[in-house]
């Protein structure tokens, strides 16, 4: 089992290389590594500044993006099923989307730069899934499973009117395009700023997922069985939903709202690992990013124009999904 | 006279106006089958439900090791409690292996994940039991009896002094309602555990409990001596059947003859 997580991480490094080294501009996966090499230990120079650039500024970020938003939805999709036992909870579940979305809109239409509007679709995100717990909310402090479901199917149509109305308000020539081409998702944005600042979210928000794997199970037997194994239900069941909200929201800060990820990655990862956490975790990380990144490669490879990310997962994502249904029943 | 290792007393429980429990007090002592009876809608449940400290008594007190439940941690009581449940609907097939395992997690600290020594532990548990063939095999894939029997290794695995069952016998056929009858005894008498377990059978009751208590309307009927409980008065008070009890090579068996 060890082994899985070795091979999916030599094909993720590799698919990385080879993601930096194809695009409009050609530049040799030798080089590629090259360059990156470089960084760390002096070498000889054989490549020309512009590839550098290409590498490190345009490149890079993106790819790093991809990495991050696949792998962190994956991840969170996985742990949400679990806590929610029922393995077609997406990441979104508790309406993360639509108030990044909401988000989104109010920065486009206030003509924000892209810093503060990540800032705006982050905060959207938080607010629309706490609504939605103060909504769910029982005497126990957390909701059950199905009332924070269906309160996050509430604040979700919410934010969604919310969202029709702005695109209402837009001026159909300028903010209008900008808010439906944002609402698709596209990694066409992310820059080494929006890295560095929301690394630190996804660092902590992932290592706190990752270590509470195993715990996650246990939440997924249902309430009572969970309390009766000495589980503190509500602390654990919170700090879950906390830090998957934390990573959501980051990866759609960056990336905008890419559907058909968490979802369709974590029920695959689930028939090669089993539903133990322990395992399914890492492997649906890294079966995320590298799916990902490679819808990622097709959307800016495939044609000239750049086709929105959103459009490519589902298209990809909801045909392997009905694959995966039928043929577990 | 020995202590009570679970003490309830004078609890009440009230479910918006209606009164479920009905100042119950009980005493449990370790190595003994305390069994509860009564028809649907007596409170069995939900007295069960107190004893677990899922739900808070409206007054009165529970006491664990002579201390109130209320002083204990999650974790800290579910080292010395552990809990059968009656259903369990599985939705992801973890392994018995793994289902058995999250009995350790009252033992871990934070963070931690069950190492080598827990496993080793579990497989000791499954042997005992005599279901070690389970081990690597989907949980939602074996049968009712052997769900009941992994789900009792995962209560041993977690805690033996205090065993709380609901209803271990429901849904199984009679060979297997025997064996885990059988099971739970021996527990009790090997492991010093108190067995408290809610039971749907008056028969089951009078075979293998040292005490019942008889609960109907969520008050205490009678409690005591399973063949000063389980009498055909009783049965005939509190369920409206007329019962026989008939002696057959030394066990009493209760024989329903017709509802009132």
């Amino acid at each position: 089992m060890k082994n899985i997580n070795l091979f999916l991480i030599i094909i993720l490094l590799s698919l990385c290389v080879v993601s930096v080294s194809i695009g409009k501009y050609y530049i040799h996966p030798l080089t590629v590594m090259k360059i990156m090499i470089s960084k760390v230990i002096p070498i000889e120079r054989d490549w020309i500044d512009q590839m550098e650039t290409i590498v490190w500024n345009i490149r890079f970020p993106r790819i790093a993006g991809a990495v991050i938003t696949g792998a962190g939805l994956s991840m969170s999709a996985a742990i949400l099923q679990s806590m929610f036992q029922n393995p077609l909870v997406s990441p979104f579940i508790l309406g993360v989307s639509s108030g990044a979305g909401f988000g989104a809109c109010v920065a486009i239409l206030l003509g924000l730069d892209r810093f503060t509007m990540q800032l705006f679709v982050f905060a959207g995100g938080i607010i629309a899934v706490s609504m939605s717990c103060l909504l769910g909310k029982d005497s126990s402090g957390v909701g059950s499973k199905m009332t924070m479901v269906l309160s996050g199917v509430i604040v979700g149509g919410f934010f969604t009117s919310l969202i029709s109305a702005m695109k209402y308000m837009a001026d159909p020539y300028t903010k209008l395009p900008e808010i439906v081409f944002w609402l698709m998702g596209s990694l066409a944005y992310v820059s080494n700023e929006s890295l560095i600042w929301l690394m630190p979210v996804t660092a902590v928000s992932m290592a706190a997922l990752f270590m509470c794997r195993w715990k996650f199970n246990i939440l997924g037997l249902g309430e009572y069985e969970a309390k009766a194994l000495g589980e503190n239900t509500g602390r654990l069941k919170a700090a879950g939903i906390i830090f998957t909200t934390m990573l959501v929201s980051a990866t759609v800060s960056m990336a905008g709202v890419i559907g058909w990820v968490g979802l369709v990655v974590a029920n695959a990862a689930r028939i090669i690992t089993g539903p133990n956490l322990v395992r399914l975790v890492p492997v649906s990380a890294l079966m995320g990013a590298i799916y990902l990144l490679a819808v990622d490669d097709m959307a800016r490879n495939i044609s000239d124009v750049e086709i929105p990310l959103g459009i490519l997962t589902s298209l990809v994502g909801a045909p392997v999904f009905m694959y995966i249904l039928k043929k577990n029943n | 006279m020995h202590k009570a290792i679970m003490e309830a007393s004078d609890i009440s429980f009230f479910y918006k106006d209606r009164h479920i429990l009905k100042n119950i007090s009980l005493k449990i002592n370790a190595a003994e089958v305390f069994s509860i009876i009564g028809p649907n809608g007596a409170g069995k449940t939900t007295l069960l439900n107190c004893l677990l400290d899922f739900i808070k008594p409206a007054s009165g007190k529970i006491y664990l090791n002579g201390k109130p439940v209320d002083d204990y941690g999650r974790g800290d009581f579910c080292r010395i409690v552990s809990f059968v449940p009656q259903m369990h609907r599985p939705v992801f097939n973890y392994t018995v292996e793994e289902i058995v395992l999250m009995g350790k997690n009252p033992h871990l600290r934070e963070f931690a994940m069950p190492s080598q020594k827990e496993r080793d532990e579990v497989s000791e548990t499954l042997e005992e039991l005599k279901i070690s063939h389970l081990k690597k095999r989907h949980y939602t894939k074996i049968s009712g009896g052997e769900l009941r029997m992994v789900l009792i290794a995962r209560a041993l695995v977690q805690a033996s002094r205090v065993i709380i069952m609901d209803e271990p016998a429901a849904h199984l056929d009679i060979k297997n309602q025997l064996d885990i009858l059988e099971l739970i005894k021996k527990m009790a008498v090997e492991r010093k555990a108190a067995v408290v377990m809610v039971v749907h059978d008056p028969a089951h009751a009078l075979l293998y409990s040292d005490r019942i208590m008889l609960l109907k309307d969520g008050e205490n009927v009678a409690s005591g001596k399973p063949d000063e409980i389980v009498t055909p008065e009783n049965l005939a008070s509190v369920y409206g059947v007329e019962t026989k009890i008939i002696e057959f090579e030394g066990r009493k068996i209760v024989v329903p003859i017709k509802s009132k």
